[in-house]
């Protein structure tokens, strides 16, 4: 059972208030779990109004499946130190998302770790003011009530 | 020798007169004229801005709470069981829509200005908001049609500059897929600088069929640099919501997987 945290409630407090809502809601996301995979990167979508993370995750019998991951877009990756090149197809790098609920190959791209140790965070996690933000924006004006 | 003189001073006189209409724009005088330099109060908001808070403490007792009335908040609760069953809801989450007004309250703008308007670039949206300064009132009724930024008209008082929006597109969306719901929907807005770098904007919106009182936000925004981040739908898939059907072609390709 998820409940509310003091992290959680600070990012409610940030964000209720806003005059408007995201694009889209991200209650298809399960922003209650966190998955963290080591992955290879198909290509990386620098693109309005999402960036996209396609991905390679090795199954259980070793074969590579194919996951989309949806960011932000540039205005706010650009804020969070991302750009174009960030990531490079071919590139093997940890990254943690929100899955889909539904169970198929995507989610909310949170974070990156790249194999020079560097970290790059969407904002995607809650309290964040990435993806989190354009999800949560407006709580108390949004439908999904996030 | 007197009638060259006299020639060379006509033709010189004809030049003096003639020098400012070469000068000008090939248009009727007077009909037409270039914008000069902005306001040095509306110069102060030229730049790029985005949000730093969404609400600021302030006098008002609502902080910005969408006071819905009982109809929009009966749709907002259908739309959130849609929403909590995967359905994609219509409007901006099924297909890219200009963001309007409120979108650019929410993700931040660029602002341009010039003596006769503020432009306001939506930061997500491609919304471009004139905001007129020199018009007294807006266009009549019979004449106005309904857009995403609507119909923004402005003047200083002092280094507040009030903004009355009307015309507003009965689609654009005031907050995750709400609309606004009555075509004489009014926003009325004072930007003001806190300092060289933090915009504050506070907003009331009324909306009868929508608010049951007049809603009130605060938003402040901070200076940021100049970038390119102002068109939307770049994305091939053409749609907002994640696609994971639809995979780039030229994309890195691991030896076993799938093509």
């Amino acid at each position: 059972m998820f409940k509310l945290g003091p992290r959680h409630l600070a990012a409610l407090g940030v964000v209720a208030l806003a005059p408007a809502a995201a694009h889209h809601s991200y209650v298809m996301f399960n922003q209650n779990v966190t998955t963290n995979v080591d992955a290879v990167v198909s290509t990386w979508q620098f693109t309005n109004p999402h960036g996209k993370l396609w991905i390679y995750i090795y199954d259980a019998s070793g074969k590579p499946q194919l996951w989309a991951l949806e960011a932000p877009g540039p205005a706010q990756l650009l804020q969070h130190g991302w750009d174009k090149y960030t990531v490079k197809p071919g590139e093997k790098m940890k990254i943690s998302f929100h899955p889909l609920r539904n169970g198929s190959h995507g989610g909310s791209l949170v974070e990156i770790i790249l194999p020079d140790g560097r970290q790059f965070d969407t904002g995607a996690s809650p309290g964040g003011s990435g993806n989190g933000g354009r999800g949560g924006f407006g709580t108390s004006a949004n439908p999904a009530g996030k | 020798m007197k009638c060259s003189i006299k020639y060379s001073l006509l033709g010189l006189i004809t030049l003096a007169i003639s020098a400012p209409v070469l000068a000008a724009p090939a248009q009727d005088a007077g009909q037409i004229v270039a914008p000069g330099p902005a306001p040095a109060a509306v110069q102060g908001f030229v730049g790029m801005w985005t949000v730093i808070k969404s609400w600021k403490k302030g006098p008002v007792p609502d902080k910005g709470e969408l006071p819905l009335t009982p109809m929009m908040e009966a749709k907002r609760a259908r739309l959130w069981a849609m929403d909590k069953a995967n359905v994609v809801l219509p409007g901006r989450n099924a297909s890219c829509l200009p963001g309007g007004i409120f979108d650019q309250f929410t993700f931040g703008f660029r602002v341009e200005a010039n003596s006769e308007y503020m432009l306001v670039i939506g930061g997500e949206g491609p919304t471009l908001r004139p905001v007129w300064l020199k018009k007294k009132s807006h266009t009549p009724d019979n004449l106005l049609f309904p857009t995403y930024q609507g119909e923004s008209i402005g003047h200083l008082e002092g280094n507040i500059l009030v903004i009355d929006t009307v015309g507003i597109n009965e689609d654009d969306e005031i907050t995750y897929a709400l609309s606004a719901q009555d075509p004489n929907m009014h926003v009325v807005e004072h930007w003001k600088l806190n300092n060289l770098n933090e915009l504050q904007v506070d907003a009331w919106a009324t909306d009868p069929k929508a608010f049951y009182r007049p809603w009130h936000f605060t938003m402040i925004y901070g200076r940021a640099p100049l970038t390119n981040q102002f068109s939307y739908c770049d994305d091939p898939s053409k749609a907002d919501e994640l696609n994971i059907n639809n995979p780039p072609t030229d994309r890195f390709i691991p030896p076993g997987a799938d093509r």
